[in-house]
């Protein structure tokens, strides 16, 4: 559990965090803004790295700055550029994090199995790839058993097949292991598969922050496109019924309320023996709601 | 699951010291060391009694080597430029900043005194066809001394400039006025024959003969007290101001 209170930081004149407040829960989470928004600032204040200016920052009930040892034995870190020893192999390294921590050696390579490195271990970490050093610098993170890992815009370097692995990697911790994941990142429609609760910054700012299907609810539009295998009869039914429907190359858009949408259409299409061939509502995505949500924060509503 | 059988102190020391032996330039400051101290050494062979050869080892080309590979070894650990990713690393550990300061500084200087007492001996036993470890020990001790200045300005300087190659050339930059200072004693004393003023001759002095003048006085304060408060000043900083962004 995460608890911000009107925290403010300045580097010289640039104003990074502005009274940001927030709570995030013990689930996955996500950080969505774009560069410059702050991310990587709050990540810094969270992990104890940097020193606030002011404002309140409790992470797993304890001070960051001022209880920086005591958190990292709480909590998992990977930041944005994660370096490693380039002349010391995976599993060194992790041994290394290891001893530190004060841990069975035997951890070093459990945890090398759970992030798939155990084939490579014994390589230089000079010879990883990019996805590779993402996902060592995850052992870390993971390999105290920490009950948060905070990870710093994780995908930026990674190919489409990494990111799908790692996210995976991330959804399989969290359902094993119970593990909180707070993760930062700008790119939207990865966030949305794996985060249950997410805040939007802007320009040092929390602009809206709740879970990812409350969001969707609020922001998304009240269109939903239709394809079925007889539009012009369904249409027509649903025009009947006091909907607003508009069929275009043969998909069939329905204003109204989703809800009722989608209880009519199931029973017209069971009435009427039209297939149904996709239906989804529009803009029920991260994007679209940091858009509409940047659009209230600009001009009020 | 908490099974501690080393202290984290003793392991980052151990990994700090296994990341710079396995960098592939060690070899080779090596090499230039165990060349470059004996070379140095020699033109003093003709003239010199065995004492002037051993001092003469602390000189030249070695101490200059030495004090490069020093204040490199020392900004390279604790520079915040590239290093800062690396210092961000370890601050993600559960280790306590304090224990980070004193591992690094521990590893360098136990490498580093490795190295110039491995070179010193045998450089001893090149010139002198015979191996002296006290010398050599003796030898070591003064160019820690005089080498603990710079340590502690560069340590100081990678972490207030957020440079490295700031740091090595602030300590570069006091180096050369501590050089012309010097010199310029030494001018204004004598004219005839100016004494060697060089820190490390001053200071081995004292070692060997216990003579304790205003110039060893001077050279104790300004190459172990002021480095002393100055590598204290950085304890500080790097604990309780140091901040990562």
């Amino acid at each position: 559990m995460i608890v911000v209170e009107e925290l403010f930081k300045s580097f010289n004149k640039v104003k990074a965090l502005k009274s940001l407040s927030i709570r995030v829960p013990n689930v996955i989470s996500g950080l969505i803004g774009p560069n410059g928004a702050g991310k990587t600032t709050l990540i810094h204040v969270l992990t104890g790295l940097i020193k606030p200016d002011s404002g309140k920052v409790e992470v797993m009930g304890l001070e960051p700055w001022s209880q920086r040892y005591e958190l990292m034995k709480k909590v998992g870190v990977l930041l944005e550029r994660p370096v490693f020893p380039p002349n010391v192999s995976g599993m060194r390294y992790i041994l290394h994090v290891v001893r530190v921590m004060g841990l069975l050696e035997k951890e070093a390579v459990e945890t090398m199995r759970k992030v798939d490195l155990l084939n490579y271990a014994e390589r230089r970490v000079s010879g990883y790839s990019a996805g590779m050093k993402v996902r060592l610098g995850l052992a870390k993170a993971i390999v105290g058993r920490p009950e948060l890992v905070i990870l710093d815009e994780p995908t930026a370097n990674l190919d489409p097949s990494g990111r799908m692995q790692l996210l995976k990697l991330i959804k399989r911790m969290h359902r094993e292991e119970g593990i909180g994941f707070l993760i930062s990142s700008h790119v939207l429609p990865e966030l949305q598969k794996v985060c249950s609760w997410v805040c939007l910054m802007h320009e040092g700012k929390a602009i809206e922050q709740d879970y990812v299907e409350n969001l969707l609810d609020k922001y998304a539009s009240t269109v939903c496109a239709l394809r079925v295998s007889k539009p012009s009869e369904l249409a027509a039914t649903l025009r009947n019924l006091g909907l607003k429907v508009k069929i275009e190359y043969g998909t069939l858009y329905i204003k109204g309320d989703v809800a009722t949408i989608r209880s009519e259409v199931a029973r017209l299409i069971s009435q009427t023996g039209s297939e149904l061939i996709s239906f989804h509502q529009l803009g029920r995505n991260l994007e679209n709601v940091f858009i509409k949500a940047l659009k209230d924060e600009k001009y009020g509503g | 699951m908490e099974a501690r059988s080393t202290s984290p102190i003793v392991e980052i020391i151990r990994f700090e010291l296994e990341k710079i032996w396995s960098a592939p330039y060690v070899g080779l400051i090596l090499m230039l060391l165990i060349i470059g101290g004996p070379t140095s050494s020699a033109p003093m062979l003709v003239e010199g009694s065995a004492f002037e050869v051993v001092l003469s080892s602390i000189g030249g080309f070695k101490i200059l080597f030495l004090y490069l590979i020093t204040i490199l070894t020392f900004a390279n650990s604790f520079g915040r430029d590239i290093e800062q990713d690396v210092l961000m690393g370890e601050f993600t550990l559960p280790v306590r900043k304090e224990n980070i300061f004193v591992a690094k500084l521990l590893a360098n200087l136990s490498l580093l005194l490795l190295m110039d007492l491995t070179v010193t001996l045998f450089s001893i036993w090149i010139i002198t066809a015979s191996i002296s470890l006290a010398s050599a020990a003796s030898i070591v001790l003064v160019d820690v001394a005089t080498l603990l200045l710079f340590i502690a300005i560069t340590i100081l300087m990678s972490m207030v400039l957020r440079s490295r190659f700031g740091a090595v050339i602030v300590s570069i930059a006091v180096y050369f006025f501590e050089s012309i200072l010097l010199d310029s004693i030494a001018l204004a004393i004598t004219t005839t024959n100016p004494p060697n003023l060089n820190p490390a001759y001053i200071l081995l002095k004292l070692v060997f003969s216990g003579e304790l003048t205003v110039f060893t006085w001077g050279i104790i304060l300004i190459h172990i007290a002021f480095p002393l408060a100055l590598l204290a000043f950085a304890y500080f900083f790097f604990k309780e101001v140091l901040q990562l962004d």
